[in-house]
């Protein structure tokens, strides 16, 4: 069923480490703050904002603003 | 932010096809095919993408004949991007041969780009249920050692060839090693083998988790899952349940896509799309269609089965909304 696509009753499931984030001007955008607390594990939100140029969906246009804040947060979870 | 077109829609999609800079597309290509393209016109949209694209396709096999592997190699992966969007607006059913014709292309040109990488990238086909799921695996250099690995999925209507331009070179640049595959409702898988979008994601990541697991150069216990645009849904989804991944990414995160598009539908439709009411669903996303022709509602995700309307009818309705 379509219901079925939702995380309200399993994101607290989750339990490795998870990056969670929205641009500011994303017209399909949905809900990831309530992602956020919704999540039991090791966490981190980021809103990029348009002012970076990183408000569209996926920030399109600015992979390199997000590459950055993403993978500096991954590479020491990830560290040996 | 508009880049070019009024059309948000169109102007999404422009944005999207440049931000596969500098592999998948350049700016100064990206203008010209605009250029050539009338407001809201999604067949002149179609034909100016895919028409550079054979052009390019042209200009790489000369150059590989001519033995130049970095030129070629790079056309070959333009005119992969620009297939990919010649088709996007067609995205719909019924099924117009003009979808399936481009996305074999993009398909086609990005695997002969694929050989001509050193070390190349390797195309996959990994087991996944009855079948088999494409992908590609690629590595930072030609080392055998365990790395760590990030494991890409994308949206419902997106490929795992522009995957590799979209996020696998922020990760093959910082060592990672970089897996990308449709699963179902997803590229190859959708268009190809008529697999419908599932909720679960787990059952469609734990497959491709047990791939990574038997392979020597992929560091078990350091794989991460990315999920981009609908992935922002179905990455955490699966990491709820498959439970070896070190870390995940959601991207354009999504939390409740269920009670979004309810929200977004008139309520008779939302109640219908509640019970699958086919009977109710298809002539709404008819009039979707009628009245928003440059949206052309991409039955998203679709699929050959009612089970289609889940997800692409909120699209439709988000599209129907943004008018409203």
């Amino acid at each position: 069923m379509f219901q079925a696509y939702s995380l309200a009753d399993v994101a607290r499931n989750i339990r490795c480490p998870t990056f969670v984030d929205e641009a500011e001007n994303d017209r399909r955008r949905g809900g990831g703050k309530d992602l956020y607390n919704a999540l039991q594990c090791p966490k981190e939100y980021v809103l990029f904002a348009a002012s970076e140029g990183a408000g569209e969906h996926c920030e399109a246009g600015t992979r390199e603003v997000f590459f950055q804040r993403m993978f500096d947060w991954l590479d020491p979870i990830l560290a040996r | 932010m508009t880049i070019y077109f009024d059309n948000p829609e169109f102007d999404g999609q422009f944005l999207r096809a440049l931000d596969c800079v500098p592999l998948g597309a350049q700016i100064g290509e990206g203008w010209a095919i605009a250029a050539q393209i009338q407001p809201g016109d999604t067949t002149g949209w179609y034909n100016a993408w895919s028409g550079y694209a054979d052009r390019l396709y042209q200009l790489a096999v000369k150059s590989r004949a001519a033995g130049h592997r970095v030129s070629a190699r790079d056309a070959f992966l333009r005119a992969s991007n620009y297939y990919r969007t010649s088709y996007i607006f067609m995205f719909a059913l019924p099924v117009d041969p003009r979808v399936v014709g481009a996305y074999d292309k993009q398909t086609d040109a990005f695997q002969k780009a694929a050989g001509l990488f050193e070390p190349p990238i390797e195309i996959l086909k990994i087991p996944y249920e009855n079948t088999t799921l494409p992908g590609y695996f690629i590595k930072p250099d030609a080392s055998d050692a365990a790395r760590k690995t990030l494991l890409c999925t994308g949206g419902y209507d997106g490929t795992c060839e522009e995957l590799f331009f979209s996020i696998a070179s922020g990760a093959l640049e910082r060592g990672y090693n970089v897996l990308t595959f449709d699963g179902p409702g997803q590229g190859g898988a959708l268009v190809r083998q008529k697999l419908p979008m599932r909720a679960d994601w787990e059952k469609v990541v734990t497959p491709v988790v047990d791939y990574l697991f038997m392979r020597p150069d992929v560091d078990s216990a350091r794989i991460a899952l990315y999920g981009g645009s609908f992935g922002g849904y179905l990455a955490p989804r699966a990491a709820a349940f498959e439970h070896r991944l070190a870390a995940c990414i959601a991207d354009a995160a999504l939390f409740d896509p269920a009670a979004l598009s309810n929200k977004m539908f008139p309520p008779d439709i939302a109640s219908a799309l509640a019970r699958n009411d086919v009977a109710v669903l298809e002539p709404f996303s008819t009039s979707c269609k009628r009245t928003q022709p440059n949206a052309s509602s991409l039955d998203a995700a679709c699929g050959c089965t009612a089970r289609r309307h889940r997800w692409n009818t909120s699209r439709c309705s988000r599209r129907t909304h943004s008018l409203m």
